[in-house]
């Protein structure tokens, strides 16, 4: 790709250097706390637990086993994270198309405001949840209406609240970013040429906001899938995902390569729905590109 | 409300939740615990709380009935430094100053650790150097010792031992007490709201009963599976340490029909829910019963050492392998047993010593409250838990039950 290939040629070495001693601290990086680490859980997921907890080498299948005995917490979670995406981009998109398109003197204060909640730790924000959807909140307030004895919280309901609660910012920003690029005059152009609005909306719009979706999407997908802190607080105890069977099997039953296991499926299922994502998605927008055109 | 006292419950609050903690291996979610626990103990009056501290502000400089604090440290060249690694809030503020002046320490250091499991991974990063005494939770004590990171102890230069109840010095996991200086002790057992649950409730058979019926989603239990387990296997008149397929599978059965009926399987916010009345019945720890029963809105709350039986833990202080300072932490492990010292330590940590000669120099509300001390005539009913997080069916069990 370069543009100016008599200047650089000479300089060839030095820059050959220059790469790679820019690069070297990356390279470590990802070397050491991502491959390597990924390539120990992995040999670990085939050991056994050794009698103090941890890890004694050994090749069996039986950590793998257990997964597809009880697949519960990996359905759920899996579960959770899909509704949970789906319910913050519906609530994101119009928030932010509203923030990036229709207001202009006050915009800033707008995404201070959307800013603000992670001035606070997301441990108390989560917490607060327990008194909205509790017996002195929402729950009591709705057992007193029906007369019957209704929770929230200890269901996935509640988890799912905190999930979508916590995870639309994430969801907010990118969009409003894509958003904010949209030019105005192409949906007006789409109106002159007789478009209604759904047509303008699905053949305008949500081509350009897709790469802000597509981004969106994933950053509330991954940490969704290995979400611990909120199932605890507000599942009580009684909602089990995957990130709360790692932590039983790390800390609890201290046996590696049981969690090991566990975490190269929850690797392998991330890779796997990521990747048939990506593929749903370009595909799609292909077609509307050719539909455009 | 009166400062002292404020910060007196404060501080019993905090003890509470970071000697808990471990428990649930959830140490992110427990500051929330905390954070709950404080708002809770605000507002509420605790005039027994007010007395018992009028009552113990004097002992510390009171002359010690033993008299053998001092005596060992004739014999060996004390040291003028002592690394303490302990629980947050589990060592009286005012025993370590009066521990400092005493023996002229230049610096009393102390670290903590959230959870049993936090303290053996930075003994095993750091080397064994780096501390002098540890707080181990005794099932934890064999794990260390194991691994060579204990010290045998040397009894005859620990004579306040003879004032520590013999239970605590012959336990399973360290029969013949080779390591084990006892510090405070508790048990799980049944919590409820005594103005909700009329009914009479004295063994697990009454929880199970009174869970799976009237105060079905009014129950929880705490997120433990050691401590979760004891109810069937006693109900069902097994070891609590069994390792029997056969027993584990009937303790599993029951497990499961309590399963649908349980508001919440939690150990860091339960106390809260106990006080909203979310949840009116509880298999948990004592500390919070006592907790409880100190705030006028949840006076209450009433504990239960079930009649089939129940386990308790001890947590002991250790003299680690490569201590710094030896000789100041013998004298240390032997001073924290004269009655007195034990006296401050018991009241600030809120939990039972293991001190039968401090016992009769606390308050007697605080001795005789069974959230507190057991009563004389249940202590035949308690066990000694040993560690069964190896047990792969136990861990299959516990999966399935959080699962439900």
């Amino acid at each position: 790709m370069t543009s100016d290939p008599s200047g650089t040629r000479p300089r060839r070495g030095v820059g050959a250097l220059l790469t790679s001693a820019l690069l070297a601290p990356a390279s470590f990086w990802y070397l050491f706390l991502l491959i390597i680490p990924i390539g120990l859980v992995v040999v670990y997921s085939f050991g056994e637990r050794g009698p103090d907890g941890g890890y004694v080498p050994a090749f069996t299948g039986a950590n793998y086993q257990v997964v597809f005995d009880r697949p519960a917490p990996f359905v759920l979670s899996l579960g959770l994270a899909i509704v949970g995406t789906i319910l913050c981009a519906i609530i994101a998109f119009p928030l932010a198309y509203f923030i990036a398109t229709r207001v202009t003197k006050r915009k800033a204060i707008l995404v201070i405001l959307l800013i603000i909640p992670f001035w606070t730790s997301f441990l108390i924000r989560t917490i607060a949840w327990l008194t909205i959807l509790g017996p002195r909140g929402i729950g009591g307030f709705l057992s007193s209406v029906t007369g019957q004895d209704i929770q929230i919280l200890g269901t996935p309901v509640a988890v799912l609240l905190g999930i979508v609660y916590n995870y639309l910012p994430l969801m907010v920003f990118p969009l409003f970013v894509t958003l904010e690029r949209l030019d105005r005059t192409l949906l007006e152009a789409s109106k002159d040429l007789g478009a209604p609005r759904w047509a303008t909306f699905r053949q305008v719009t949500l081509p350009i906001v897709w790469p802000g979706l597509i981004t969106g999407s994933i950053l509330v997908f991954i940490p969704l899938m290995g979400e611990y802190v909120i199932p605890s607080i507000l599942g009580r105890g009684k909602v089990f995902l995957i990130g709360n069977v790692l932590q039983l099997d790390f800390l609890s039953s201290r046996d590696w390569p049981a969690g090991s296991a566990k975490a190269v499926v929850l690797i392998a299922i991330m890779l796997v729905s990521i990747t048939f994502y990506l593929w749903i998605t370009n595909r799609g927008r292909r077609d509307r590109e050719v539909s455009v055109l | 409300m009166d400062e002292a006292v404020r910060q007196y419950k404060l501080d019993i609050a905090r003890a509470q939740f970071s000697r808990r903690r471990f428990m649930t291996g959830a140490a992110l979610a427990a500051t929330g615990a905390a954070l709950a626990a404080c708002g809770a103990n605000g507002g509420s009056a605790a005039p027994s709380v007010a007395a018992s501290v009028a009552a113990t502000s004097g002992p510390s400089t009171a002359p010690s009935p033993s008299g053998a604090a001092a005596s060992p440290a004739a014999s060996y060249a004390l040291e003028s430094e002592f690394f303490l690694f302990n629980w947050t809030t589990y060592f009286s503020p005012d025993n370590k100053k009066a521990f400092t002046d005493l023996y002229g320490l230049s610096n009393f250091q102390e670290d903590y650790y959230p959870s049993n499991e936090d303290m053996l991974a930075k003994l095993l990063a750091g080397g064994k150097g780096q501390y002098d005494v540890a707080v181990p939770t005794a099932e934890f004590v064999p794990t260390l010792a194991s691994k060579g990171y204990l010290q045998k102890l040397d009894k005859s230069r620990l004579p306040n031992l003879a004032h520590v109840n013999p239970r605590f010095l012959t336990m399973v996991v360290d029969p013949n007490d080779d390591y084990i200086v006892p510090k405070d002790w508790g048990t799980t057992g049944i919590i409820y709201r005594g103005a909700n649950v009329t009914e009479p409730v004295t063994s697990w058979k009454d929880f199970w009963t009174l869970a799976t019926t009237k105060y079905s989603g009014k129950t929880l239990v705490v997120d433990s599976p050691g401590d979760v387990f004891v109810a069937p296997l006693r109900m069902l008149g097994y070891d609590v340490n069994t390792n029997d397929k056969n027993e584990l599978e009937q303790a599993r059965i029951q497990l499961m029909k309590l399963r649908p009926h349980l508001q919440s399987i939690d150990s860091d916010n339960y106390p809260q829910t106990l006080r909203d009345k979310g949840a009116v019945l509880a298999l948990a720890w004592n500390g919070t019963a006592y907790l409880m029963q100190q705030e006028a809105a949840n006076a209450d709350t009433k504990y239960v050492i079930p009649s089939e039986g129940t386990i308790f833990w001890t947590d002991t202080w250790a003299l680690l392998a490569e201590a710094p300072h030896p000789n100041i932490a013998y004298t240390f492990l032997n001073w924290i047993q004269d009655p007195n010292v034990q006296v401050i330590e018991s009241l600030y940590a809120a939990y039972a010593s293991t001190n039968d000669a401090a016992k009769p120099l606390l308050p007697p509300a605080f001795v005789n409250n069974p959230a507190v001390y057991v009563p004389n005539d249940q202590l035949a009913l308690l066990s000694v838990a040993t560690d069964q997080s190896g047990n792969k069916q136990r861990a299959d069990i516990w999966a399935e039950f959080k699962q439900g």
